[in-house]
C-alpha cells in the first residue's frame, strides 16, 4: 500500500546542508499500523510532512496505493490528500469558532458532499469517540481529551486510505492520553485504517504492528 | 522590573504594536492637523488684531452714531487722563461705473489719520497712519485689484461714484484689516472722507457703518471697554478691542474648522474603534501572562503599571507618528485653505496639540482598557489560564466603554467647536450610527445565516461572519461610517448647486437695496425699459428696540472666557439694530408656523410677524409686547404669528414684520428683486441703475451664488479631503483587523489547505467574508449618507433635495474595489505560504 524508497531530506543550516533524512526505505501493508519512534530533532514529524505532502523530498519516491506522489504538484497533491490522507496533530488544531460537529463535516464539505449527508456521519463518528452529547460545543467549552477526540473523528470521516497521527497524546495528562490511545488503536482498527504513528513513547508506539526507530536520518526495525 | 516587563512584551509583540500605533496614528493626523491650523489662525488674527481693528478700541454702529455718545465716551477717556487719537470710518455700498461697466463696491470712507495701526500695501508704495495719503483732497481712490478685470480698469483710469468722476490711484495689494476673503459681497475702494459728502451717495435710509477708531496712550483697552459699555447705552452701539476684533476675524473661518473638527473626531473614533478590538485580541492572549505574574505574586497594582505604562509607550508613539503624518498633510490642507486666507499662515504643530493628542490617546486607551483590567483582577487566576476560556468582557462592558468614549467625544466637540448644538448634534448623530450600523449589521448576520447556502466557501464565510460577529460589526461600522462621510459632502454639494444654478430660475436676477422712496418710480421705469417688472418691492424701516414686555431691551455683555458659539450669537443678535417691514401677507418664501396672520388680527396693539428662529433666540413668545424705537418715534407691537422663512430663496425677507398700514409714514428705503434676467440685461439694468441712481445697491445674484459657491467649493475641498483621511482610516483598521485576524486564523487557513481544499476555495472564502462586510457597509453607508444629506437639507436649508447617484457609485466602486484589493492582497500572504511552514510557526 505504501512504498517509500530512497527517500532524501536535508535543511540549510547556515550555509551548511543537514541531512534530516537519508535513503529512507518503508513499506506498509494495507490496514498496517506502523509505529515511529525517535529523539527530538530525529526528523519524525519531517517524515510525516513528506508523508503528507506538506513538504517536498529533495529525492526517493513516496508511493501510495501505486501513486507515485513525489511526481504531484502542489495542486494534484491537495486533491489526492484530501481523497487520501487525514492527519492528526499534537496540538488538535481545531476551527474555533466552529462547533465539534461542524469541525468534523469539514472535510466531507470541503470534498462537496451533502450537508445533511456529512452531518448523519460526523454524529456517528462523534459518537465513535463517545462525544455525541458534546456535538454542538465549540472547541474552547471541550478538555484537551475531549478535542483530540474530536480531531480523530475529523480524520476519520472521509475514511482515509492512510492515517497520519504525530504524537496525538503528546499534550494530554497519562490518564487521558492513555484513553484516548486506546479509543485511537480501537477506532482505526475498526475502520482497518493504514496507519504511521509517530511518539516517542515506546510503550505507546509497541502496540503498533510494526515499530521502526528513526535514528541518524534511517529506519531501524525494532 | 515593571519597566523592563513592560517594555519588553511591547519590543517582543512589535508587529502588534506597530499596528496598533499605526492605526490610532492615522486617526489623529487630521485632529493634529486641524487644531494646528486653528491655532495659525488665531494666532494670526492676535498677531494682526491691532491691524484687523486698526485701532486700541473701536466705537461703531450699523447706523449714525449719536455725537453724544461719542461724547460720553471723550469725556470717560479725558476723566481719565487717557490720551487719544481718533479717526472716523464711514463705510457703505455704491455702485461704481466704468464705461458701460458697473459694479457693487463697499466704499471705504477715511480721514487722514487712518489707519491708527498696521498698512495698506498700495502696488506703489505702504500706507501708514502718517503717511502723506495721495487719494486726500483730490478725486482720487485706491481700489482693490478685482475690480481691475471686472471694470476693465487700470491705475488712472476713471470710475463714477455716485455724482463723483474719480481716479484710481492705485490698487491695495494688501489690506491688513482684512483676514479672510470669504465671498466678500463688494471689493472695497477708499476714498477720502472730505469727498463723501460731495458724491451724495449716503442718504437717509443708506446703509452704512460709522466706525470711530482711537489709538490711547495706555495698554488698557479691555477696561476701557468695559467701562465704556456702561457710558454708552445703545445696545446698537459696538464696542471692539483688538482681541474682540481678532476673534471676530478667526471666526470667519470658525464655521470650516469647526466641520474639519468634526470629521476629524470621527477619524479618531473609527482609529479607537479600531484600537479597542485590537487591544481586545491582544489583552485575550495576555490573559495567561495575567494569570502567571498574580501567581507568581505579583500585586495587582504592579500589573497595572505594567499596563499604563505599556499604554503610556503606545500613546507616546502613537503622538509620534501622527505628529509626523500631520506633517505630511499639512501642506495639502494649506494649499486648499490659502485661497480662502488673504495673509499668510504660517502653520506649525504647536506643542499644545502634541500634549492634548498624547493625553487624548492615553485617556482613550484607558477607556478601552480600563473595563478590562478591571475584570481580570477579579477573575481567578485559574481560569484566566485557559487561554480560549478568556472571553471574558460581557457586552455590558463593551457598552460602558462606548458610553465613556461618546463622553470624551463630547467634551472634545465642545471644546473644539464651543457649540453645544453642535456638539449635540454630533454626538447625537455619532450615537445614532452606532445603534443603527450595529443593528443592520447584526440583522444582515443573521438574514445572512438563515440562507440556506450549499457551498461550503460561502457557508463557512457566513458562519464565520456570525461567530467572530464583533470583528464583524466593528469593521461593518467602521467602513461604513468612512463611506457617510465621503458621500455626504458631494450629496449636499450637488444638492445646493442644483437648487440655486439650475433650479436659478427659480431665484431673482437682481437684488436692489437703498432705494428711497423718490427713486422707486424711475427705477421701476430703468427695470421696465428691459420689459420686467421690480418685485417683492419691501419697505425697510431701521429701528431698534427699547422694551420687550415693558422690560427694558439692554446691551448683553459678559466678560466670560468661555462663552459657547450659541451665547456669542445670540449676544450679537441682540446687540444689534432691527430692520423692521410691513406687509399685508406672506411673501412665497414664506410659511405661518404659529399664530393667526396678521391680517386676521384686530387688537388694539399692531400685530408683529416674527421669524420663528430669531424669537427663540430672542426668548420672545406670541403675545409678547415689543417696544421700538423708530427715528425717535416709539411704536408697540404685539406678536401675533411666527414665520419660517426660506433663507435660500434670496428674496426680501425680514425678521420682524408689521401689518400694513402701521409704518406707512415711517421714514424708510426699500428693497426689491428683479426675475428673469440673462446676463445681457443684468449687466445692462446695472450699469443703468449704476448712472442714474448710483446710491442703489444692485447685487447681481446669480455671480454672487458663484463666487458664494466657488467659496464653498474651496471649503468642501478641504472636508473632502479630512474625509478622505477618515477613509484611509477606515482602511487602516481594515488592513489592521484583517491583518491581526489572518495571523491568528492562519492555522484554520491552513487546515482548509490539509483538508484538501484548494487555495482558491479559501481566496474565495475569505474574499466572501471580507467582501461581504464590505460591500453591505458601503451600502448602507451610501444609503445613510443619503438620508443625512436630505435632513440637513430640509431642516438647515429648507432646500430641495437631488440624489447625487453618480458620485456616489463612484465612492461605492472605488471603495470596493479598494478593499477587495487590500483584501486580496492581505489573504495572499498567508495563502502563499506553505503548510510546511505554517505548522514549523505553530510549534
Amino acid at each position: 500500500m505504501i512504498q517509500v524508497e530512497n527517500l532524501k531530506k536535508s535543511f540549510k543550516q547556515n550555509e551548511n546542508d543537514i541531512d534530516i533524512l537519508k535513503n529512507l526505505n518503508l513499506q506498509v501493508k494495507k490496514g498496517e499500523k506502523v509505529g515511529i519512534l525517535g529523539q527530538s530533532g530525529s526528523g519524525k514529524s519531517t517524515f510525516l510532512s513528506l508523508m503528507s505532502g506538506l513538504d517536498f523530498p529533495d529525492s526517493g519516491d513516496i508511493r501510495i496505493n501505486g501513486v507515485s506522489t513525489t511526481k504531484l504538484s502542489e495542486k494534484e497533491w491537495t486533491q489526492f490528500r484530501a481523497k487520501n490522507i487525514s492527519i492528526v496533530f499534537q496540538q488538535y488544531h481545531l476551527v474555533g469558532h466552529l462547533t465539534a460537529l461542524e469541525n468534523v463535516m469539514l472535510p466531507l464539505e470541503i470534498l462537496g458532499v451533502k450537508e445533511k449527508q456529512a452531518e448523519e456521519k460526523a454524529l456517528t463518528l462523534l459518537g465513535e469517540v463517545g462525544l455525541k452529547d458534546r456535538a454542538h460545543h465549540f472547541p474552547y467549552q471541550l478538555s484537551g481529551g475531549e478535542s483530540q477526540r474530536v480531531a480523530m473523528a475529523r480524520a476519520l470521516i472521509t475514511t482515509p486510505n492512510l492515517l497520519l497521527a504525530d504524537e496525538p497524546s503528546g499534550n494530554l495528562d497519562q490518564e487521558t492520553g492513555l484513553k484516548v490511545m486506546n479509543l485511537f488503536f480501537d477506532i482505526t482498527t475498526k475502520f482497518n485504517t493504514t496507519t504511521l504513528l509517530v511518539t516517542h513513547n515506546e510503550q505507546l508506539a509497541s502496540r503498533c504492528d510494526v515499530v521502526y526507530r528513526l535514528s541518524q536520518g534511517r529506519f531501524e526495525k525494532l | 522590573m515593571i519597566i523592563k516587563l513592560a517594555l519588553k512584551e511591547l519590543a517582543n509583540k512589535w508587529r502588534w504594536s506597530l499596528i496598533f500605533v499605526l492605526n490610532l496614528a492615522f486617526g489623529f493626523i487630521g485632529f493634529t492637523t486641524v487644531l494646528s491650523f486653528q491655532n495659525a489662525i488665531e494666532e494670526n488674527a492676535k498677531a494682526n488684531s491691532k491691524q484687523i481693528l486698526s485701532a486700541d478700541l473701536a466705537i461703531s454702529a450699523r447706523k449714525k452714531i449719536a455725537e453724544t455718545d461719542v461724547q460720553k465716551a471723550e469725556d470717560y477717556l479725558k476723566s481719565k487722563n487717557i490720551q487719544f487719537k481718533r479717526t472716523k470710518v464711514t463705510e457703505f455700498f455704491a455702485m461704481v461705473s466704468q464705461g458701460e461697466r458697473s459694479h457693487l463696491v463697499l466704499v471705504k470712507a477715511i480721514d487722514n489719520l487712518y489707519p491708527l495701526y498696521g498698512e495698506l500695501a498700495l502696488t506703489k508704495s505702504t500706507i501708514k497712519r502718517d503717511s502723506e495719503k495721495s487719494i486726500f483732497n483730490s478725486a482720487k481712490i485706491w481700489a482693490y485689484p478685482e475690480l481691475k478685470g471686472i471694470l476693465n480698469i487700470d491705475i488712472g483710469s476713471t470710475l463714477k461714484l455716485g455724482s463723483l468722476e474719480l481716479t484710481i490711484d492705485d490698487f491695495i495689494n494688501k489690506d491688513g484689516t482684512q483676514t479672510f476673503r470669504l465671498a466678500s459681497l463688494a471689493p472695497r475702494i477708499f476714498i477720502d472722507s472730505a469727498w463723501l459728502e460731495k458724491s451724495k451717495l449716503l442718504s437717509f435710509g443708506s446703509t452704512f457703518t460709522e466706525a470711530y477708531l482711537y489709538q490711547f496712550s495706555v495698554d488698557s483697552a479691555a477696561s476701557i471697554q468695559k467701562d465704556l459699555f456702561t457710558v454708552i447705552s445703545d445696545p446698537a452701539v459696538q464696542i471692539d478691542t483688538p482681541t474682540t476684533a481678532s476673534e471676530d476675524s478667526a471666526r470667519q473661518l470658525g464655521f470650516l474648522t469647526d466641520f474639519l473638527n468634526l470629521v476629524a473626531l470621527v477619524a479618531i473614533l473609527l482609529a479607537g474603534l479600531g484600537a479597542s478590538y485590537l487591544y481586545q485580541v491582544f489583552a485575550r492572549k495576555k490573559t495567561k501572562d495575567f494569570a502567571i505574574f498574580k501567581t507568581l505574586g505579583l500585586e495587582y497594582s504592579s500589573i497595572l503599571k505594567i499596563y499604563i505604562l505599556q499604554l503610556f509607550v503606545l500613546s507616546l508613539l502613537v503622538c509620534g507618528f501622527s505628529y509626523l503624518g500631520s506633517i505630511a498633510f499639512i501642506p495639502f490642507l494649506q494649499w486648499i485653505i490659502s485661497s480662502l486666507v488673504t495673509q499668510e499662515l504660517n502653520v506649525h504643530i504647536p506643542l499644545y496639540v502634541v500634549g492634548l493628542t498624547l493625553v487624548l490617546t492615553f485617556i482613550a486607551s484607558l477607556i478601552v482598557v480600563g473595563p478590562y483590567i478591571q475584570t481580570l483582577n477579579r477573575v481567578p487566576p485559574g481560569i484566566l489560564f485557559k487561554e480560549e476560556q478568556s472571553q471574558i468582557l460581557n457586552p455590558s462592558k463593551n457598552f460602558l466603554t462606548f458610553l465613556a468614549a461618546l463622553c470624551l467625544m463630547g467634551f472634545l466637540t465642545l471644546f473644539l467647536t464651543k457649540s453645544v448644538m453642535m456638539t449635540s448634534i454630533f454626538i447625537g448623530s455619532i450615537a445614532g450610527l452606532a445603534v443603527l450600523f450595529f443593528g443592520v449589521g447584526n440583522g444582515l448576520i443573521y438574514f445572512l445565516g438563515s440562507l440556506p447556502i450549499r457551498f461550503w466557501v460561502y457557508k463557512y464565510a457566513v458562519r464565520s461572519l456570525q461567530r467572530r460577529k464583533s470583528t464583524a460589526l466593528v469593521l461593518f461600522s467602521t467602513i461604513g461610517t468612512a463611506i457617510l462621510l465621503l458621500n455626504l459632502l458631494p450629496q449636499l454639494k450637488y444638492s445646493l448647486k442644483n437648487e440655486f444654478l439650475t433650479n436659478g430660475s427659480n431665484l431673482p436676477s437682481l437684488f436692489l437695496f437703498d432705494i428711497q422712496d423718490e427713486q422707486v418710480d424711475p427705477l421701476k421705469g430703468i427695470v421696465k425699459q428691459n420689459n420686467k417688472e421690480i418685485s417683492q418691492l419691501s419697505p425697510i424701516v431701521r429701528s431698534r428696540i427699547l422694551k420687550i414686555n415693558d422690560v427694558p431691551y439692554e446691551r448683553k455683555v459678559d466678560f466670560n472666557a468661555f462663552k459657547t458659539r450659541e451665547e456669542e450669537r445670540d449676544a450679537r443678535f441682540r446687540n444689534r439694530g432691527v430692520n423692521l417691514t410691513y406687509r399685508d401677507k406672506l411673501s412665497t418664501s414664506e410659511t405661518l408656523v404659529a399664530g393667526i396672520p396678521l391680517g386676521d388680527y384686530k387688537g388694539e396693539v399692531p400685530g408683529l410677524s416674527l421669524e420663528e428662529k430669531y424669537a427663540q433666540r430672542m426668548g420672545i413668545k406670541l403675545g409678547d409686547i415689543i417696544e421700538f424705537d423708530i427715528q425717535g418715534v416709539e411704536i408697540k407691537g404685539k406678536v401675533v404669528n411666527f414665520r419660517k422663512i426660506k433663507w435660500a430663496s434670496f428674496q426680501p425677507n425680514f425678521f420682524i414684520s408689521f401689518a400694513a398700514g402701521v409704518l406707512d409714514d415711517a421714514p424708510k428705503t426699500s428693497i426689491g428683486i428683479v426675475n428673469g434676467l440673462n446676463d445681457a440685461e443684468v449687466a445692462s439694468i446695472i450699469s443703468q441703475v449704476a448712472k442714474a441712481l448710483p446710491n442703489v445697491s444692485v447685487i447681481d445674484v446669480r455671480q454672487l451664488i458663484k463666487d458664494l459657491l466657488k467659496v464653498s467649493d474651496q471649503m468642501t475641498l478641504s472636508l473632502e479631503l479630512m474625509a478622505y483621511l477618515s477613509l484611509i482610516t477606515g482602511f487602516v483598521v481594515l488592513i489592521s483587523i484583517i491583518s491581526i485576524q489572518l495571523q491568528d486564523r492562519k492555522w484554520e487557513i491552513n487546515l482548509f489547505k490539509i483538508l484538501g481544499s484548494p487555495n482558491h476555495s479559501i481566496n474565495m472564502n475569505l474574499l466572501f467574508e471580507y467582501g461581504t462586510i464590505v460591500l453591505f457597509s458601503v451600502i448602507l453607508g451610501i444609503s445613510f449618507s443619503f438620508l443625512m444629506s436630505y435632513l440637513t437639507l430640509k431642516y438647515t436649508f429648507d432646500s430641495d433635495y437631488s440624489f447625487n447617484l453618480k458620485d456616489a457609485f463612484y465612492i461605492a466602486v472605488a471603495v470596493i474595489v479598494v478593499a477587495l484589493v487590500i483584501i486580496q492582497y492581505m489573504a495572499g500572504i498567508y495563502l502563499k505560504k506553505r503548510s510546511n511552514e505554517i505548522l514549523k510557526d505553530s510549534l
